[in-house]
């Protein structure tokens, strides 16, 4: 009956741990042709968003969403006096951040969204039943839900699957793959934090002091969704790119919200008792 | 938007939000307000039944009729509201109470059946139910029903707000008090529904008061939510105090469903029969009517504060 | 410079990325902050049309602070040449060199000869050197500032990181692409990169040199085996009844030039000949040099769409080219087609060509359109075999990897089969103009169809190459080399410069791709044209002695004890040739060359700082305005280049310097996301949801002054034509300052037309019809404009 019911809700053995992967985003080498966009829409055969021009810089793209999900972003910064000389057009490919902690995967109700043998945050499509729940609860507004009446997969949420399918293959993933200046770097996570921390430190040594890392454990972004998978080198505050300083994760605070919840309801039945029970 | 943007450090990316926008509907409140207000009969109900007297048990009774009545809506409204509603049965596919729909998920599965079966005891007992229906529901154990039912009735009333605060939209999350609130909601709702059956049914006078003081109770003690939580969400509470859903919030959640009682009420301490009856009616449409409001702005609202930048930096620099 | 690499090339600028992570410096000068300016170390901004006055100014910079590589340039440069008395210099003529015929407008180079010997001291008042030094002299930093817009203390520090980046021990690099060669003095943009690179020692060394960014995958290939109507496979003159070429034999003479490696013209000629013609190319029937088709004018792509406007052209097939929107002066281009009998166009997808006659925004009905439009399915690149030939004059050939679809056919097919179904037609005419075409070897089949695919008639794209290559008449072996090829028609070579791709059979060079893991030049990967060579007269990274410049730096060198040049790289240079070797004054081609003249294509193995010939509009860049210019010249009196081909035309009106009808100076250009006129990005989604609507880039200032805010519509226009897009409002375009005046530039790029999954206005309409004199092109990077507010309905 056990077998019954697992088959009823598709629940099968997880696969056995392996080397957790994610990508290293280097924003310094990021020269925004949007290849990493185009090769993961191609990969993953994923609708085209809409024809229209937002007027932000190059980016037409927007944000990440149910049918995007790697979208490069584009900061103009200049002096005021607008020489010329001190201006920066920042670019940085945003994707999912596979956390450590994920948000989403703690929303998840129906246990659709996993943590793959990668480490990666995965979204079962066979079972996820669009409940929309992991939506709000990720800080970066990275997963969608495709319009119930769609033509792409519709009703269900999806996000970045740091291309499980090519992972499973050995391959690397369609963006990183892609990326003719490895600003998108994918391999073992250990590695790739390594890496970060030497960059970064050239990059200091070259007067690039606004450059910082994004998702490392010892930063504060990582206080409670943990260190990113997938993490970044910036080169202004988080903010900049539409990160949040402190990401938050909803558990962090649930005791205290149920502790209130609670409080106000048992309130509520010893005055009803003493309401009830009282003769006057 | 200015014709050109010269961007300095800090400030975030052009005006774009930080979140995703909620995809719920209309069937969410709906529920919220529902599942609440069953709750909240069924738990006025049990009290009145374990510490009340005859006459008292036996009018507040009513309010499992009310629980019954609302809660079997509940769970085909969630399931419409799903993206893939045929996958319905995937909600209990794992027990994950860390996950608050989950939880809500088994609280409504087992509240449901518990409040229809302690209906049917009822209407055994009042003899609306006959025959062989009627022998099956008088084997209904009560007490266990009652106990068992209050508390998965108040955990229907108190995760829905907790759910919604645990995400990340500014104005459900950064207060810690929306699950309070929502269950001060769904209690004053509750007794209030138990409180207009009582008023139509031609309770006593003396439970129409003591009705009158428990909702009284509750609204008080909902003012002292809302309060904090509008305290703690500061600028985050923008969306619902201000702008388009400010009327139904400020008018109908806290004036008809708060204050509006509580003046009716007082209004009643004096009065008898009809008079009595009218107020005690009046204040209880205005309370779940309030109720509805105020699950109805606060979600709406909700959608609105998922895409305000500045209060999602605002929210996680805390 | 003239380039936005990271943009167009964004694969190709990893390298560029990965050197500026090792230490190097990379400088962007360009009008716009793009995409590679950010990626840039140093961004220069530049008024579009100004390139010569800034490369003047950096050539005059190296000379007056003595930085140039005088060893390099007083052995490998003409440097020391003197040049004839009859010599007028621009600077002494109010902008016009001597020589100038004003009503043909064009130069009679005589007078810019070479005269008497050289003079090594470099102090003659005629030698190269000290005409180099008066022509460049008024170009300062200053005059930089005014003419350029661009900042004086800016221009110096990229003339001092060039300067302290160059000589024996370290090389500079310029590239360049479309930025300047669409322009009407194009030719002399770079030929002022080339000087600089000369005077600085770059030339034939690694990290330095000119890299001509293509502005296509395999527009090298389309040069080298030329689509170009004056040219011959292997840059080859083409006959032409006005340089007198009636024989073969004066085709020879007028063409070969006795110095210098091109003293093998005939048997490159010749070769070709046979590839073409086969055992019909007789001695006694000059190899069938009369069934060429001669020149009898300028055939080129703008000419001919002015006299196809003019209803003088009968029929046009356009392969993978789209001129309603992609050519210059766009509406006259589909009013062209108008006039057509029929056209047939050959494409993956119905162009704004193939749909004129129904989609063209001038809205005219299909029945009153007579030209007969047939479109055809072509193959792309995986569904075909086949080379690419790039940048780097790299031949990689690919394999087909899937069939086309349907009816589809590659380009290789069609004309295969087309031209075999018109050998039929005319089998056993007798007619002298049709032997051509009835002689033409023409088997290209392969032996057996390939199995894998579902196409049987499909020519070998190998067999071809194998012609390319060239092979011995007698016995049909591959030729290993262009040294093999001879002039008694024992020899066939299809591309002379392509020979050695395939040696042998079964060796397609071209194939390969395989690292080097100890030599960055990689020479096995691929084939570099001429001889795998990878960087062209690589002799001149040794000194005269045949010694590096640099050990570090080392790469063609001399091995004494081999008796032979050895290196990274292939030695562009005869393998035995010592380098003290003399000039042997009565010998033919390279004999005339010591052994320290590298440059082995010249006449006098030189490099030419002064280019006494092969250059119609003079033997030294020279600022001139593009010929529609907010401005007045501020170097001379001759406003613009006096040899740029003008079409009078009541349909081509161009504006005058400062009108101010037109104030703003106008350039084209692409982006990243999507591909020249379209054809090849605008059907795709994800290309065309990154970058959907056509816009116009404006500065705050202007779009300030003219009330426009970011995403508002406006309306470009030009005495041609006016279009409407929207504003995109963005720092990173700037207003110049020209002798203290502001001008305002405003960019637009060019991709968008009327079919694809997105449409929008077409800049090409904005633009005139002009030839440059050398090379045909149209100006397009600087043009002047008006904007306002608004829309055109």
């Amino acid at each position: 009956m056990i077998d019954a019911y697992k088959r009823l809700m598709n629940i099968e053995e997880p696969p056995a741990a392996k080397t957790a992967k994610g990508f290293f985003t280097d924003t310094s080498l990021c020269i925004g042709c949007k290849a990493c966009e185009v090769a993961c829409k191609q990969w993953n055969q994923l609708p085209a968003d809409g024809f229209a021009m937002t007027g932000n810089s190059y980016d037409n793209t927007g944000s990440l969403g149910a049918t995007t999900w790697r979208h490069v972003q584009f900061i103009e910064q200049a002096t005021a006096n607008g020489t010329g000389q001190e201006q920066r057009w920042l670019m940085m490919s945003d994707v999912c951040k596979h956390c450590a902690n994920a948000a989403c995967l703690e929303a998840c109700p129906t246990g659709a969204l996993v943590r793959t043998e990668y480490g990666t945050v995965y979204v079962q499509q066979d079972i996820c039943n669009g409940c929309g729940f992991c939506i709000p609860a990720c800080p970066f507004g990275v997963i969608d839900r495709t319009p119930k009446d769609g033509h792409f997969e519709a009703g269900t949420a999806h996000k970045c699957t740091l291309c499980y399918d090519r992972l499973k293959d050995d391959m690397t993933p369609a963006c990183a793959k892609s990326c003719p200046t490895a600003s998108i770097q994918f391999g073992d996570v250990e590695e790739l934090r390594a890496r970060a921390r030497r960059r970064l430190g050239e990059l200091q040594a070259r007067g690039e002091s606004k450059a910082r890392l994004y998702g490392m454990a010892e930063g504060p972004e990582a206080a409670e969704v943990g260190p990113l998978h997938a993490f970044f080198l910036l080169l202004d505050e988080p903010e900049t790119y539409n990160l949040p300083e402190v990401p938050r994760l909803p558990r962090k605070t649930m005791a205290e919200r149920y502790g209130w919840s609670a409080a106000v309801g048992v309130g509520f039945a010893l005055v009803g008792a003493l309401v009830f029970g009282g003769r006057r | 938007m200015p014709s050109e943007r010269l961007r300095r450090s800090g400030g975030g990316y052009y005006d774009y939000p930080v979140l995703r926008r909620p995809v719920w509907t209309w069937e969410i409140p709906l529920y919220f307000w529902l599942g609440g207000m069953a709750a909240g009969a069924y738990v006025t109900a049990s009290l009145a039944q374990t510490v009340g007297s005859a006459e008292d048990r036996r009018v507040v009774a009513d309010g499992y009729y009310l629980a019954a009545g609302a809660i079997v809506p509940c769970a085909p409204l969630l399931i419409a509201d799903l993206g893939r509603p045929e996958r319905f049965h995937h909600m209990l596919r794992i027990f994950k109470p860390l996950s608050p729909m989950n939880l809500g998920a088994w609280a409504l599965a087992g509240f449901t059946p518990l409040a229809l079966a302690r209906a049917a005891s009822h209407a055994a007992d009042t003899g609306l139910l006959r025959g062989p229906l009627r022998a099956l529901a008088q084997l209904v154990p009560r007490r266990l029903l009652e106990l068992s039912g209050s508390i998965l009735g108040l955990t229907l009333a108190g995760y829905s707000g907790v759910l919604l605060g645990a995400t990340n939209v500014p104005l459900w999350a950064k207060s810690k008090l929306l699950g309070g609130v929502f269950m001060a909601s769904a209690m004053s709702s509750g007794s209030a529904g138990v409180t207009l059956a009582a008023a139509r049914r031609g309770a006593p006078e003396t439970t129409l008061h003591r009705l009158a003081t428990l909702d009284s109770a509750a609204s008080l003690g909902e003012i002292a939510v809302l309060t904090g939580y509008l305290v703690q969400s500061g600028k985050a509470a923008r969306p619902l105090t201000t702008g388009r859903f400010s009327a139904p919030f400020w008018l109908g959640a806290i004036g008809a469903g708060t204050l509006l009682p509580l003046l009716l009420h007082r209004l009643a301490r004096r009065r008898h029969g009809h008079m009595l009856e009218f107020l005690s009616t009046v204040a209880a449409v205005c309370s779940m009517a309030g109720s509805l409001a105020l699950r109805w702005s606060v979600f709406e609202a909700g959608k609105v504060s998922a895409e305000d930048q500045g209060a999602s930096f605002d929210l996680s620099r805390g | 410079m003239g380039s936005n690499m990271a943009e167009n090339h964004p694969v190709g600028f990893r390298w560029p990325m990965k050197a500026r992570e090792r230490g190097a410096t990379i400088i962007h000068v360009d009008p716009r902050f793009t995409r590679t300016s950010a990626a840039a170390n140093l961004y220069v901004p530049i008024r579009s049309g100004s390139d010569i006055a800034f490369l003047g100014g950096l050539i005059n910079y190296m000379l007056m602070h003595d930085k140039w590589f005088r060893e390099y340039v007083l052995a490998y440069t003409n440097a020391s040449t003197m040049v004839s008395d009859d010599y007028v210099d621009a600077e002494d003529n109010g902008g016009l060199f001597s020589g100038y015929d004003p009503p043909s407008r064009s130069y009679d180079s005589a007078s810019w000869a070479y005269a008497g010997p050289r003079d090594e001291t470099l102090q003659h008042p005629r030698c190269v050197f000290q005409i180099l030094k008066r022509h460049y002299a008024r170009y300062t930093p200053e005059m930089v500032e005014r003419v350029c817009g661009t900042p004086k203390d800016l221009f110096l520090q990229v003339a001092d990181i060039l300067a302290k980046n160059s000589g024996p021990e370290r090389t500079s690099a310029i590239c360049y692409a479309v930025g300047w060669t669409q322009q009407s003095y194009g030719a002399q943009i770079i030929r002022a990169a080339a000087i600089l690179q000369l005077l600085l020692g770059n030339i034939g060394r690694p990290g330095g040199g000119i890299m001509a960014l293509r502005g296509h995958a395999s527009i090298q290939g389309s040069t080298d085996v030329p689509t170009l109507f004056d040219l011959l496979p292997g840059y080859l003159p083409h006959p032409s009844v006005s340089r007198g070429d009636d024989t073969l034999e004066q085709y020879q003479r007028e063409s070969t030039v006795r110095r210098g490696y091109w003293s093998n013209l005939p048997k490159f000629i010749v070769s070709l000949l046979k590839a073409w013609y086969g055992d019909a190319a007789k001695p006694d029937n000059e190899y069938g040099f009369q069934w060429v088709p001669k020149l009898t004018g300028d055939h080129s792509h703008i000419t001919t769409s002015a006299a196809m406007a003019d209803g003088k052209v009968n029929g046009f097939v356009v392969f993978g080219q789209n001129p309603a929107n992609g050519s210059a002066h766009s509406g006259l281009q589909r009013k062209a087609l108008t006039k057509l009998d029929w056209l047939v166009a050959i494409d993956l997808y119905e162009t704004e060509t193939a749909a004129f006659w129904y989609a063209a925004p001038e809205g005219w009905k299909p029945a009153d359109i007579k030209t007969e439009v047939f479109l055809l399915p072509t193959a792309g690149p995986p569904e075909k075999d086949g080379t690419f030939t790039n940048t780097q004059r790299l031949l990689q050939f690919h394999d087909k990897a899937v069939d086309p679809p349907g009816e589809a056919r590659s380009d290789l097919w069609f004309l295969y089969h087309l031209g075999r179904r018109l050998k039929d037609l005319y089998r056993g005419s007798t007619n002298p103009r049709d032997q051509g075409l009835l002689n033409l070897t023409w088997d290209y089949l392969p032996q057996r169809p390939d199995p894998e695919w579902r196409i049987t008639d499909e020519p070998s794209a190998e067999k071809v190459l194998m012609e390319v290559n060239g092979y011995a008449v007698a016995d049909h072996e591959q030729l290993p080399d262009f040294e093999h090829l001879q002039a008694d028609g024992s020899t066939a070579c299809g591309v002379w410069i392509y020979s050695g791709v395939f040696p042998g059979p079964e060796k397609n060079m071209a194939r390969r791709r395989t690292r080097s893991l100890d030599n960055y030049v990689n020479p096995e990967w691929g084939f570099a044209w001429p001889g795998n060579r990878r960087i062209l007269y690589n002799r001149a990274s040794a000194d005269p002695a045949g010694r590096p410049w640099s050990e570090r730096k080392k790469y063609v060198w001399w091995d004494a004890a081999a008796g032979k040049w050895t290196g990274k790289d292939v030695p562009d240079f005869p393998l035995k040739k010592a380098p003290d070797t003399a000039a042997k004054e009565q010998g033919i081609g390279i004999d005339l060359h010591s052994g320290s003249d590298p440059f082995t294509l010249k006449a006098d193995g030189r490099g030419w700082l002064f280019a006494p010939s092969g250059l119609k509009d003079g033997p030294l860049p020279t600022h001139y305005e593009p010929m529609e210019s907010p401005v007045l010249n501020a170097f001379y009196e001759r406003q613009d280049s006096p040899v740029v081909k003008r079409f009078e035309r009541k349909d081509n009106v161009i504006s005058a310097p400062g009108d101010p009808r037109y104030p703003y100076v106008v350039t084209t250009y692409r982006v990243t996301e999507q591909y020249t006129s379209g054809v090849m990005s605008r059907w795709n989604g994800w290309l065309s949801e990154l970058m959907p609507e056509m816009f116009a880039e404006i500065s705050p200032e202007l779009a300030a002054e003219k009330a426009i805010t970011n995403l508002d519509w406006i309306i470009v226009s030009t005495p041609r034509n006016q279009i409407e897009c929207k504003a995109l409002v963005t720092r990173r375009m700037r207003p110049f300052r020209h002798n203290g005046k502001v001008i305002h530039e405003i960019g637009l790029p060019y991709h968008w037309g009327y079919k694809g999954l997105v449409k929008g206005a077409m800049a090409n309409d904005l633009v005139a019809l002009s030839e440059e004199p050398n090379v045909y092109i149209q100006e397009d990077k600087a043009l002047t404009c008006n904007i306002r507010k608004g829309r055109l309905r």
